[in-house]
């Protein structure tokens, strides 16, 4: 099976600092790949790389067989990688809708006119509702957005990540903040998009989640990868076990 | 269902269409009609700055960005209108077509090298250009007619009727000034106008889905350049005769007081704050040379209690009312139950 996203030797420096370096994987359709380390390791700094946020000094990064290296983050946006954050991120003075419709937009990537004379391509609300059944929210479109709960948001943002139907999506930290049962929602949207062929790249901390929902494991310390395996080939690896513990 | 819901949307915006304009002819019949000339010119006025305004809440209230080069614009699409009108003698349409072209490609122009600074770079860059157009409008004679401006602009004349009268205006305008609101509200709710509100509110999100912010901030700076191109084209028009003192910066100020005091995120109260900033030397006229000192004062009270303008005031008043009635309806739904 052909990757949906292949990561080749990424590397960026902050002034001396080498943050990330010669990190490599390859991802392939429908697969869920957990992206661990202790704090401070590179992980979001590697999710940004790959987003475009930040702008590689070495490697490449191929998006569903082309290269986006040199593209930029909205270009990689639009050629399906979608993206949440570890605070989520909305449009502060805008209505839950109008941030959710955000998503379809970029599915849809119709022009100024069509959009202007109500053209579209994705029906939004027949869409949504499927996610907002799989996370268990039940929503007031015009309400504003920052009426809603932490909680709420972490959830609604991995919703509008998968209405742009992307091809690869990066999540990061998707537990932190939320309850045991909020938690189950968003791993079961995860894993209908895994079902769908969403390639997925997941940050997170806890441990028994990643276990329960990767593929496969890269783990990183001080920016560099030093394991890279299954669940359990990981779990056993010397590297990561004094990396995590310290000895 | 969905078909239903969208008559349902197309039969409301037809009846709130039917119910405006009966309401400007009433308006006109019962008020405008018995007003002195000056008066009406003052509303009229208010009305053709509002397309200059409209283009502000564009920038600002979706976009985050402050543009303060309207008036410019402006300007530069009504002496274009009135240069190609009286020199060239073009018809009045196409002369005021030529305004708004004009205008459009002058904020191309800026907003290609401004829009790629930040917030505040493009707010002093965009104000620079007030300052040059000051000095074009004036010194540029064979052009603008220098300090005595140009005069002699035809009248405009529509489905055979000819507006010649501040009066005769008021109507046509204030139709004008609803298209433009439905406009703008139509804008807010496309894929563009919600990329603009990403622009404003969160860079990082924007990007990550997709909206290619300069780009989206261009689009949204030439379309207000046709706005203000069509307030300057129909200033033009409207009063006949054009001069440079008209589009210096204190117009400008003008604009921001307009945009504040209705407030900057509501489109309709964009054009109530025009009307009122326009008719308040002719309400406080004793205030005489005080009025500076009055639009000041004005500004901090609106910045103190009013931060979103009168439609902010009038939205969160009735959220409050709900507030209250939810609370009323709470014991006794109780009790109900």
């Amino acid at each position: 099976m052909a990757a949906c996203l292949q990561v080749e030797d990424i590397g960026i420096s902050f002034g001396g600092l080498k943050a990330v370096q010669d990190v490599s994987f390859s991802l392939g359709p429908g697969e869920i790949m957990g992206l661990i380390g202790p704090n401070g390791a590179g992980k979001t700094t590697t999710l940004n790389l790959i987003s475009g946020l930040y702008t590689c000094d070495t490697g490449k990064v191929i998006l569903d067989g082309v290269d986006v290296t040199d593209k930029k983050s909205y270009e990689r946006a639009r050629m399906g990688l979608g993206r949440t954050f570890q605070t989520p991120r909305f449009l502060s003075r805008s209505t839950v809708a109008e941030n959710m419709k955000l998503g379809t937009d970029l599915a849809d990537q119709i022009g100024f006119m069509k959009s202007f004379l109500g053209v579209k391509k994705n029906d939004f609300l027949d869409e949504v509702d499927q996610y907002l059944e799989i996370a268990d929210l039940t929503v007031d479109w015009k309400a504003d957005i920052s009426s809603l709960s932490y909680g709420q948001l972490k959830r609604l943002e991995i919703v509008r990540a998968l209405l742009s139907h992307p091809k690869v999506l990066l999540v990061d930290e998707p537990a932190a903040g939320l309850n045991a049962k909020e938690l189950e929602k968003s791993v079961a949207l995860m894993r209908y998009a895994a079902k769908n062929g969403v390639g997925i790249v997941l940050i997170e901390h806890k441990m028994d989640m990643i276990m329960n929902v990767c593929d496969h494991i890269v783990v990183l310390n001080f920016g560099k990868m030093i394991a890279h395996g299954t669940c359990e080939e990981v779990q056993s690896d010397d590297a990561v076990i004094e990396a995590y513990l310290g000895r | 269902m969905k078909n239903d819901t969208k008559r349902a949307q197309i039969l409301r915006m037809l009846i709130i269409s039917a119910v405006v304009l009966a309401a400007i002819l009433l308006l006109d019949g019962l008020f405008i009609q018995n007003l002195k000339n000056s008066s009406v010119n003052l509303i009229n006025v208010a009305m053709i700055y509002y397309f200059s305004v409209a283009g502000m809440y564009l920038m600002l209230g979706l976009g985050g960005s402050m543009s303060m080069c309207s008036i410019a614009v402006m300007g530069l699409s009504a002496f274009v209108c009135g240069y190609t009108n009286t020199k060239l003698g073009w018809p009045i349409l196409p002369a005021m077509l030529a305004g708004v072209v004009s205008a459009m490609l002058l904020c191309l122009l800026v907003g290609s090298l401004l829009l790629k600074l930040d917030g505040r770079a493009f707010m002093f860059g965009t104000m620079a250009l007030v300052y040059i157009g000051t000095s074009v409008f004036q010194n540029f004679s064979e052009f603008t007619g220098g300090p005595n401006g140009t005069s002699g602009i035809s009248k405009l004349t529509l489905f055979g009727k000819t507006f010649s009268s501040f009066k005769s205006w008021f109507v046509l305008l204030a139709i004008l000034c609803y298209l433009l609101i439905l406009l703008l509200h139509r804008i807010k709710n496309t894929a563009f106008g919600r990329s603009l509100m990403a622009a404003r509110d969160d860079e990082t999100a924007a990007y990550s889905l997709g909206v290619n912010v300069y780009r989206t901030k261009l689009i949204a700076f030439v379309i207000s350049g046709a706005l203000s191109g069509v307030g300057g084209a129909l200033y033009a028009v409207h009063n006949g005769a054009i001069s440079a003192s008209l589009f210096a910066f204190s117009t400008q100020q003008n604009f921001v007081i307009m945009l504040m005091l209705g407030g900057v995120m509501s489109p309709v109260g964009a054009l109530f704050g025009s009307i009122l900033v326009n008719y308040l030397p002719e309400i406080a006229r004793s205030a005489g040379s005080y009025l500076n000192m009055i639009y000041g004062i004005l500004i901090i009270l609106l910045m103190i209690f009013m931060p979103m303008g009168l439609a902010g005031l009038i939205k969160d008043g009735f959220a409050r009312l709900k507030a209250m009635n939810k609370k009323k309806m709470t014991p006794a739904a109780k009790e109900g139950s």
